[in-house]
């Protein structure tokens, strides 16, 4: 059995932006390796790609020589290429999160090749660290007496989208609210609710956290409660809400 | 099904150079399929015009009075004529090599509408005519 | 009268036409042509789908379906103003046409003329959780590079609830 792990650059667009073009089609044809003897698994994140992969010997050889020639990425760095005894991962996983890296792969990635990954040179620990944070910062969870603000929406497809948490995304993109404000009346939930969600946000790494402006401190009593527009209430009576 | 690339006849091209020759007042012949390509184009010098963009515009027109025509239940769009202030602009839905198209004429102004409708139209079935 | 509009736009086979015949009480104005190319399916719309929705004697939403092609830009510009939301509809399927989405992105500039935009992935019963994920993905990093927040969503444009879901999310973010 064999065992290849590399990370790579996704392409550039006519304008310059790094962008996974194609990635739905990478995952598309990654899940071959679900339906085969392969296991280990690709994420995407801020333009870079992380794959891990493992199987027979024979078979990960052919799918390296493919990916090491596919257009739809750039620069690959592998960093290990071994013979293994032993499968680190059971099954075949992909993951598409962008921001953030709290997933389990990583950190059981990292714990089973803590040695080679203690070896890195500089190059390959700046790769890395797109995907894990070798520092292993914890993020402050308490929300008392800040600001907070989304940079962009979730993928409902992955968090609640129940009216509460669609309401909450679509005040906090539009701009900062202070913590105690977003409690007012429980029009979010219960302080635990409101903090659990807030927490997967962070997870997701689209919430920023900031202190409150000292001198804006006065503008931030001003509840701005905006009368809803009466087209706004016919769209809602045409839609049969009350 | 094809690509999109319609082949540009000896006989396509030799009607549409005539037509112009014949008619100094037309500035730009042009036909594209009804759904929005370009086969042929000829303009002249101050009037340059992506053929793309072209092709686009003359197809939405096209299909616009078609729709328009039948919802105020007047039949069939037979011709569309926009009367501007340096000349007309004329398009008229036609055939060639089997497939719908559309045939724009532009004529400036010294070109008497009733004849620029009556050669454009003759021009549409001439195209109609040619053998796949 | 209060008559707000709904542009909608997007690739070819995206849905545009039938969200508007979905969501529009009047029977929709189409402008299609036969299609000379393959595109999956016989017609294709070359100028603007339009309907209409009547939310009382003097206020109304116009629903306005544009070709997303480039060399229907021309279109977009009677759709570019007072828009109450942007529609950007992405068919799942083939890798969409990014340089397209980055040309419409650029013209109607959401983030500039503070419009409300909503990214809708149709036809995603033909994919799994995974891919349609993965596309969600490259569509969002689009979107930041682009300074848009938009949420992305998955869309039925033949399904009534799935289109009457879509009008609640531009309603909430227009409150």
């Amino acid at each position: 059995m064999k065992c290849i792990a590399y990370f790579s650059k996704a392409p550039l667009t006519k304008r310059g932006i790094c962008l996974p073009i194609g990635l739905s089609d990478i995952v598309k044809a990654s899940n071959r390796n679900a339906k085969s003897k392969m296991t280990g698994f690709l994420c995407y994140r801020q333009g870079y790609y992380f794959q891990v992969i493992e199987g027979p010997h024979e078979e990960v050889e052919q799918l390296a020589l493919k990916i090491s020639t596919d257009s739809r990425h750039s620069d690959p760095c592998i960093f290990i290429n071994q013979r293994i005894n032993k499968r680190c991962f059971t099954e075949w996983r992909v993951s598409v999160f962008d921001l953030i890296d709290q997933s389990q792969l990583f950190k059981q990635f990292i714990k089973i090749y803590k040695i080679e990954v203690a070896n890195f040179t500089e190059q390959q620990k700046l790769g890395i660290q797109k995907f894990y944070d070798l520092k292993n910062l914890s993020y402050s969870k308490n929300y008392e007496g800040k600001n907070l603000r989304l940079i962009a929406w979730p993928d409902l497809n992955h968090i609640s989208h129940s009216q509460i948490v669609i309401d909450l995304c679509v005040k906090l993109t539009k701009k900062s609210y202070p913590f105690n404000q977003l409690l007012d009346n429980e029009q979010f939930g219960t302080r635990d609710q409101v903090n659990a969600v807030l927490n997967q946000f962070q997870n997701l790494g689209i919430l920023t956290v900031t202190e409150p402006d000292v001198l804006k401190k006065q503008e931030i009593g001003i509840v701005h409660t905006k009368t809803p527009s009466s087209f706004f209430g016919a769209i809602k009576k045409f839609l049969g809400m009350r | 099904m094809s690509n999109g690339k319609t082949i540009v006849k000896p006989q396509l091209l030799q009607l549409i150079e005539e037509f112009c020759e014949n008619n100094r007042e037309v500035v730009l012949v042009s036909l594209c399929t009804t759904d929005g390509f370009p086969i042929k184009y000829l303009s002249a010098d101050k009037l340059s015009a992506e053929a793309d963009k072209l092709a686009a515009i003359s197809s939405t027109i096209s299909a616009l009075s078609d729709s328009s025509a039948q919802q105020m239940q007047q039949g069939k769009c037979d011709i569309i004529i926009i009367e501007a202030g340096q000349g007309n602009i004329l398009l008229v839905k036609t055939s060639y090599l089997g497939k719908p198209c559309v045939l724009t004429v532009v004529a400036n102004i010294k070109m008497n509408l009733a004849a620029a409708r009556y050669k454009t139209k003759h021009l549409a079935q001439d195209f109609a005519s040619i053998p796949e | 009268m209060d008559y707000q509009k709904l542009a909608i736009i997007g690739e070819v086979g995206a849905g545009k036409t039938q969200i508007v015949q979905t969501l529009s009480e009047i029977s929709p104005f189409g402008t299609e042509a036969k299609s000379t190319i393959d595109i999956g399916k016989e017609h294709t719309t070359v100028g603007i789908d339009y309907g209409r929705i009547t939310l009382s004697d003097d206020m109304a939403l116009g629903l306005y379906g544009v070709p997303g092609q480039e060399r229907y830009s021309f279109l977009w510009e009677f759709v570019n103003q007072s828009l109450w939301g942007l529609l950007i509809l992405i068919k799942y399927g083939k890798t969409p046409n990014y340089e397209n989405l980055d040309k419409m992105l650029t013209f109607f500039s959401p983030e500039k003329s503070e419009t409300t935009c909503i990214v809708a992935i149709t036809h995603c019963e033909e994919g799994d959780e995974l891919s349609i994920a993965a596309l969600g993905q490259e569509i969002r990093v689009m979107l930041m590079h682009h300074n848009v927040v938009a949420p992305v969503i998955n869309l039925d444009p033949r399904s009534q609830e799935s289109a009457k879901s879509l009008l609640v999310l531009f309603n909430a973010l227009n409150n």
